[in-house]
């Protein structure tokens, strides 16, 4: 009742508040309010432990979410999640409920990237983790000659709902691990949304070198997440919203959110000829868009597939 | 500033004043609905000013005090106080008082879902100083909780920051849009937690 949940009017009479009301009645607030109390917080209190066992910190399966929840090198929390079907939903609702919220916007999307010159020579753009392809839908509605390749693991690509109409030409979706070669080659851009704040280094650097062997020369890769700001230059309740975040992916996964500079070594360490181009974040968005473009010949040639 | 303060500006008993229904919405089903005649908290009719005139009016108070007595005062230098001495009961009535009505007007312009998404994360406003006092009070080496996230950052001593700075990676300018020079950011802040992975130590 002192944080304005719940208030008591008489002695022994319990109301509603407008937030109490707000965990009553909105469904995804509630998901997010539970996800993070049942799910987050007991993971957050073991992260140290987990730090001190797994230093470098590059494991989704030894995080503070499997000391937790006792899954150490077993299997990563979106396992553990996927095996409980209410924890799934809350998980999938609460994240729509962050990150359908203000700031997060896809249109932001629109400003960050000359979406119109790709237009206009009818650029192909793949969507690598790019769940039901919601975001190539609105850039589809926006940019009439784009093609699009959604890409997702099976089970989610299966569960796509049918597109209609010209959008079902122009929007492929195909089952693909981004941990394995990428299997669409010569395409223009590739869009990470909301991918590489959910992987280690380690496993990010993987993810850039599958791509490689599909890179012609001048293909980007786009990736749209947040990128931490240097301390005090952010308003400061963004700036804890941003960097809490942060914890929050060390926490459940042992990733991370990364600063302009980690973006940057990233593609040098993937390799020399991404050649770094920089971040933009339009106003009052809270996340950013990081541009690198494949300098070398098409397709590589050098690199062995790990999958 | 001695800022003119009407009747005392005092909220909750302006809300008192001012009953009436409205703010409560009642469902069919609540026990509320059966004859009882609920007041409405005093949350949702408080004046945003009136707390704010009461924010003034103690702080000046309290400010005052301290002056007058030759207190130091409170900060969060790294030698600064570590807490108000003894203080007489007015004074400890407006520490209070100010608190009270600081956090209440926090909650107010934060509004009901907001207050609500982030208070999972201890998210609120204003967070900084508050949040700093406890990172000096405990250190921040052995617990790594949520209530603590951004706290590790904000003790990194200046020096280390402008030395990292150096071999800050330069930008390309991209193509699309100019990049101003504060994109340039150094590398991850290395937090006062003993365990390197915190600062994501590269492999």
């Amino acid at each position: 009742m002192t944080n304005h949940i719940f208030s008591e009017p008489f002695p022994g009479i319990v109301a509603h508040t407008a937030a109490s009301r707000l965990l009553a009645e909105n469904c995804a607030l509630s998901s997010w309010v539970g996800l993070n109390v049942e799910d987050i917080w007991p993971p957050a209190v073991k992260v140290i432990s987990a730090l001190k066992a797994y230093p470098d910190a590059n494991e989704p399966t030894q995080t503070g979410f499997c000391v937790a929840n006792g899954t150490v090198d077993k299997e990563p929390m979106f396992v553990t999640l996927g095996k409980d079907v209410e924890r799934a939903k809350r998980m999938a609702e609460g994240m729509v409920s962050l990150t359908g919220g203000e700031g997060y916007e896809v249109s932001y999307l629109f400003d960050s990237y000359p979406w119109e010159e790709l237009d206009a020579r009818a650029g192909t753009v793949v969507d690598v983790g790019g769940s039901h392809g919601f975001v190539c839908v609105d850039l589809a509605k926006r940019y009439p000659n784009l093609k699009f390749v959604v890409q997702d693991l099976p089970k989610t690509i299966a569960s796509a709902p049918k597109l209609e109409g010209k959008l079902k030409d122009r929007i492929i979706f195909q089952a693909h691990d981004f941990h394995t070669r990428q299997p669409v080659e010569g395409a223009d851009i590739y869009l990470f949304r909301w991918i590489f704040h959910n992987q280690s280094d380690k496993y990010t650097l993987n993810m850039l070198r599958q791509l490689i062997p599909a890179l012609k020369k001048g293909a980007r890769v786009v990736i749209n997440d947040h990128c931490l700001p240097e301390p005090g230059t952010e308003s400061a309740w963004d700036e804890k919203i941003i960097r809490s975040m942060d914890l929050v992916m060390l926490t459940l996964l042992n990733a991370k959110e990364r600063e302009v500079g980690e973006f940057e070594k990233l593609f040098r360490e993937a390799s020399e000829e991404f050649r770094f181009l920089g971040v933009t974040r339009p106003e009052g968005c809270r996340m950013s868009t990081v541009v690198a473009e494949w300098v070398a010949e098409d397709f590589g040639g050098v690199f062995e597939g790990q999958g | 500033m001695a800022a003119p303060v009407p009747k005392e500006a005092d909220a909750s008993k302006a809300s008192k004043a001012s009953n009436s229904n409205e703010n409560i919405t009642v469902r069919p089903d609540s026990p509320l609905s059966n004859g009882i005649n609920p007041t409405p908290s005093k949350v949702s009719t408080t004046s945003m000013v009136g707390l704010a005139r009461i924010i003034t009016r103690e702080t000046e108070k309290l400010e005052t005090y301290l002056n007058e007595s030759r207190i130091p005062m409170p900060g969060f230098d790294v030698d600064a106080p570590a807490n108000f001495p003894k203080l007489p009961n007015e004074m400890k009535k407006a520490r209070e008082e100010i608190v009270r009505a600081n956090q209440l007007l926090t909650d107010l312009v934060t509004g009901p879902m907001e207050h609500l998404r982030w208070m999972a994360w201890d998210v609120r406003l204003p967070p900084l100083t508050i949040i700093k006092a406890t990172t000096h009070g405990f250190k921040t080496t052995t617990t790594l909780s949520l209530s603590t996230q951004s706290t590790t950052i904000k003790l990194v001593p200046q020096p280390l920051r402008n030395e990292a700075s150096t071999d800050s990676p330069k930008l390309n300018p991209s193509s699309q849009a100019p990049q101003p020079p504060s994109l340039i950011s150094p590398p991850r802040l290395a937090s006062t937690n003993p365990t390197p992975a915190v600062s994501f130590a590269t492999q």
